[in-house]
C-alpha cells in the first residue's frame, strides 16, 4: 500500500515536469520553424553534417552568451534608466521656474522608445536562445542553423539600437542642452 | 432640407446633385486621408510619440533622492551636459553584441 502511494507520488511529480518539457521543445520548433520559413534559410548536406556534429558543444556557449547579453543589457538599461531620471529632475527643476524645457522631454522619450525597442530585442534573443537550447539539433540541423542565423540578425540590431542609444546622448548637448542653456541665460 | 435636395436635384442642369455630393465627400475623405498620413510619416508625429513616450515613462515616486526643486542655472547645465558623455563611454557596444562566436567558421560550417 505505502508501495503504491509512493508510486502515485512519484508520478505526480514526474508527469507534470515531464509534459512541459514536451511543450517546450514543441514550442521551440515551432518558433525555429517559423524563423526558418520566414527567413528561407538553407543549408548544403554537407553544412547540415557539420552542424549536426558540432552543435550540441554549441548550445553550452549559447547559454553562456545568453548570460553575457543578459548582463551587457542590464548595465545598459541601468544607465540610460539612470540619465532618464537626471533629466526628468532636471526639466521639473527648469519648469519650476517657469521656463519651457520640451527639449528635455523629447529626449527623455526618445530615449524610452530606443530602450523599448532594445528590451523586446532582448526578449527576442532570450527566446531564440531558448528555443536553440531545447531543440534537438541532431535531428532538426537546418531549424538550428536558421535559429543562429536570426541570433545573428537580432544581435545585429542590438547593436545597432545601443549604439543610437549613444548617440542620442553624445549629441545631447548640441541638441538638447544648448538650446536650454541659451534660454536660461535670457 | 430634403425638398429642396430633390428639387434642386430634379432640375436639369446637365449633372446629378447627388453625385456631386457624393464627389465632394469622396474629395474630402481622400484628402483627410492623405493629411493624416502625411502625419504620420512626419517628424511631429515622430515628436508626439516622444513627448507620450517621455510622460509615461516616470513617474514622481521613481525620482525619489534626485533633486527636482531647487533652482537651476545655465552653468550648472552647462557641466551636467559636459558630464553626460562620461556615463556612457564605458559600453563598448561593437565588443557587448558582436557576433564572432556565431559566425560560420566559429560554429564549424
Amino acid at each position: 500500500m505505502r508501495l503504491l502511494i509512493s508510486l502515485v507520488v512519484i508520478l505526480a511529480l514526474v508527469f507534470p515536469a515531464a509534459l512541459t518539457s514536451a511543450q517546450d521543445a514543441s514550442f521551440a520548433k515551432e518558433r525555429l520553424t517559423e524563423i526558418s520559413q520566414n527567413s528561407n534559410y538553407e543549408l548544403s548536406t554537407e553544412q547540415l553534417e557539420l552542424v549536426k556534429s558540432g552543435c550540441q558543444a554549441n548550445k553550452t556557449k549559447l547559454t553562456q552568451l545568453q548570460a553575457s547579453t543578459d548582463q551587457s543589457v542590464r548595465k545598459r538599461l541601468v544607465v540610460y534608466g539612470d540619465i532618464q531620471k537626471e533629466l526628468k529632475a532636471l526639466e521639473l527643476r527648469i519648469s519650476r521656474q517657469g521656463a519651457d524645457a520640451s527639449e528635455l522631454d523629447l529626449m527623455i522619450g526618445k530615449l524610452e522608445q530606443l530602450l523599448s525597442s532594445f528590451r523586446e530585442l532582448n526578449q527576442q534573443h532570450s527566446d531564440v536562445v531558448a528555443a536553440l537550447t531545447i531543440i534537438n539539433c541532431q535531428e532538426e540541423p537546418l531549424l538550428y542553423g536558421a535559429g543562429v542565423n536570426e541570433l545573428r540578425n537580432i544581435r545585429s540590431s542590438m547593436q545597432s539600437q545601443s549604439e543610437q542609444l549613444k548617440d542620442a546622448i553624445l549629441q545631447s548637448r548640441q541638441n538638447t542642452f544648448i538650446p536650454l542653456i541659451d534660454r536660461l541665460l535670457i | 432640407m430634403l425638398k429642396i435636395f430633390k428639387k434642386i436635384d430634379s432640375e436639369n442642369y446637365g449633372i446629378s446633385l447627388t453625385w456631386v455630393v457624393f464627389i465632394v465627400i469622396g474629395i474630402s475623405a481622400s484628402l483627410v486621408i492623405l493629411s493624416f498620413s502625411i502625419f504620420l510619416n512626419s517628424g511631429a508625429y515622430d515628436t508626439v510619440k516622444q513627448i507620450s513616450a517621455a510622460s509615461s515613462t516616470l513617474a514622481k515616486d521613481d525620482l525619489e533622492g534626485y533633486d527636482t526643486t531647487s533652482p537651476i542655472r545655465a552653468d550648472i547645465l552647462n557641466n551636467y551636459s559636459k558630464n553626460l558623455d562620461e556615463k556612457v563611454d564605458g559600453l563598448d557596444d561593437q565588443e557587448d553584441f558582436s557576433d564572432s562566436f556565431l559566425d560560420e567558421t566559429s560554429l564549424g560550417y
